[in-house]
């Protein structure tokens, strides 16, 4: 079997949870758990011909024999000269099919399309046809024609596994899981021990909501592999559908312990152990992530934000710590996080002088760090230095990530400097551009409220 | 009164070339429809092979999508051709089978030949038989005459 296209299945569960604490509500990830994506695997080139679909003509039994000599030695431009020197239709179906092929094996797929194409001009209901033409589609991801051609084949009479286990994915993607589960199903019939069939059937399921056939699956997997960490991530996806979080990172520390070393799996058990408050382990295992892969920004930052908020302050530094001395490698961007989480540090630990001094390393690193912008900007106002939070705020509303957030913190400044009738301004620029924002009509209602009675104080 | 003539006979010969041109006529022309020109040579029962003269007698002016043109023609054509009928009716005239049907539909074609030649051959042996007895006759008669005479 020649492994060709790697094509993917959709083998990743997200699920939402509202696992930390409001504030953090915009930067709560999702769970994700990275599994093997399986490969598509190409039929091998199958011989001169299949005389199960077309027969060669019995003035080329010579010529066949002779190319089956050529073949098996391996000369397929040497058998594709020979049959480039007749015109199609000079070539019996059954040759002109092994033309069609050996440009398919050759990866002139657009020579090999025509080919197949005048094949089944000349015999509409050649399987192989059908399903090489699938294939084909497949490679040159062009998915609906892919799917018809198989569909095709199948309803043809093709009984073969890789076409039902093409055609299941193809359903699953382009139709959702039901439209796949019965492929599927007739693939590991077929082929009982192939892994991507079942793995196929197991996304099926569980997209499908089936969870108890997906969790009958994958016991009966289990059973027979139980050191197959392939299978405990499937166990940990399925159990995070099912919103069992306990249960998922049993699963997914098995999967770890068995090798599994994905990035997105090691940040996943880290936020589980997070959210279950068993924060020795997480801060390990954000740790090995840190230490093992090359420090990516989002996670960095997403780490930092799940400890301050959980007040991990002592884990949060010793984080910190360890990257001090790579600082002068990083980019701005990632310069001006580890600044803001240092900021955030001191700002906690009432080092507010180191506070402030982070806050603008954070914002010379980049300036359009929208988070810092507004961090810094709390933490002004704190200190009472209303026109330079202002100032911050503005800033941070030019970044649409961060608009709405700072409007309504500058609207809020407004309140606490009682300054209620530019507060009412910026809310109401708020719902215009926000509509969709809750409760803030009621805040509206209650600074207009706020402004007539104090118009009515002053009258008096 | 010559000089209209010479005129007539271009304008017919300028009009072939803008259809579907005769083998012999010159086909290398932006006007020529491979299409229809593989269509009718496969219609005529004639081997697409038709299309390597073709390619010699253009070289670099075959336009590039001839070849293609004038095969979908041909595949066209061909089945047209490729009938029980056309075969009866080629044995019937004594010409040799031409061998141009692709595998999957020669059958039909082959069986109509083989029996248009078994018919020809029965009538042939028929009349063949009916000219012996002819002749057979016109010597018994010839004979009798003589006998009696004597």
């Amino acid at each position: 079997m020649n492994k060709l296209t790697p094509l993917f299945f959709a083998s990743c569960a997200f699920i939402a949870v509202n696992s930390l604490p409001s504030k953090a509500s915009n930067l709560t990830s999702k769970f994700k758990i990275e599994v093997e994506q399986p490969t598509f695997v190409l039929p091998q080139f199958s011989g001169p011909y299949s005389e199960k679909e077309a027969n060669i003509a019995p003035e080329e039994l010579e010529t066949a024999e002779r190319l089956r000599g050529l073949l098996e030695s391996g000369d397929k431009q040497a058998v594709l000269k020979e049959l480039e020197a007749f015109y199609d239709i000079e070539l019996s179906v059954a040759m002109l099919m092994l033309k069609a092929q050996l440009y398919f094996a050759l990866e002139d797929y657009e020579k090999a399309e025509k080919t197949y194409l005048a094949s089944l001009a000349r015999s509409p209901h050649l399987v192989r046809a059908h399903s090489d033409l699938g294939q084909l589609y497949l490679i040159k991801d062009d998915q609906h024609k892919a799917r018809e051609y198989f569909a095709k084949a199948i309803a043809l009479g093709a009984n073969d596994a890789v076409v039902y286990g093409q055609l299941a994915y193809l359903n699953l993607t382009l139709h959702g899981p039901y439209s796949a589960i019965n492929a599927y199903q007739q693939a590991l019939a077929i082929e009982p021990e192939q892994a991507q069939w079942q793995q196929g059937l197991f996304v099926a399921l569980t997209q499908a909501k089936m969870y108890q056939a997906a969790a009958a699956l994958l016991s009966e997997l289990i059973a027979k592999s139980p050191n197959d960490s392939k299978l405990r991530l499937n166990q940990a996806i399925l159990s995070l559908e099912q919103n069992d979080s306990r249960a998922a990172l049993a699963s997914l520390e098995m999967a770890i312990l068995l090798g599994d070393k994905r990035e997105t799996n090691l940040k996943t058990a880290a936020q589980l152990h997070l959210q279950q408050d068993s924060f020795e382990r997480a801060v390990e295992l954000i740790n090995t992530h840190l230490s093992q892969y090359d420090l990516d920004l989002t996670s960095l930052n997403t780490y930092l934000t799940w400890l301050s908020q959980r007040g991990l302050w002592q884990q949060s530094k010793t984080i910190l710590a360890s990257l001090e001395n790579k600082l002068s490698t990083f980019d701005g961007q990632t310069k001006s996080v580890i600044y803001l989480h240092k900021a955030l540090l001191n700002s906690e630990t009432a080092n507010l002088n180191a506070a402030d001094s982070a806050f603008k390393l954070a914002l010379d690193a980049n300036p359009n760090h929208g988070q810092a912008l507004v961090a810094y900007a709390d933490f002004l106002i704190d200190r009472k230095s209303f026109t330079q939070a202002e100032t911050l705020y503005l800033r941070a509303e030019a970044l649409s990530d961060w608009q709405k957030q700072a409007m309504l913190s500058r609207a809020q400044l407004y309140v606490d400097i009682q300054k209620y009738d530019a507060a009412l301004t910026v809310l109401k620029s708020v719902t215009s551009r926000f509509p969709e924002t809750r409760g803030i009509s009621e805040q509206i209602a209650l600074l207009e409220n706020i402004i007539v009675t104090k118009k009515q104080q002053a009258e008096i | 009164m010559k000089t209209k003539m010479c005129l007539f006979i271009a304008a017919i010969s300028l009009a072939g070339c803008q259809s579907t041109p005769s083998d012999d006529e010159f086909v290398c022309s932006t006007q020529t429809d491979w299409q229809q020109l593989g269509l009718t040579t496969a219609q005529k029962g004639k081997s697409v092979r038709a299309f390597d003269r073709y390619k010699a007698q253009c070289g670099e002016a075959l336009p590039p999508n001839a070849q293609d043109l004038y095969l979908d023609g041909f595949t066209a054509g061909i089945k047209e051709y490729c009938t029980y009928e056309n075969g009866f009716e080629l044995a019937q005239k004594d010409i040799e089978n031409p061998n141009v049907c692709p595998f999957e539909i020669r059958a039909e074609f082959d069986k109509g030949y083989k029996i248009g030649y078994l018919d020809r051959r029965e009538k042939k042996e028929n009349a063949d038989y009916a000219e012996r007895e002819l002749e057979r006759r016109a010597l018994q008669n010839r004979n009798g005459q003589s006998s009696t005479g004597q």
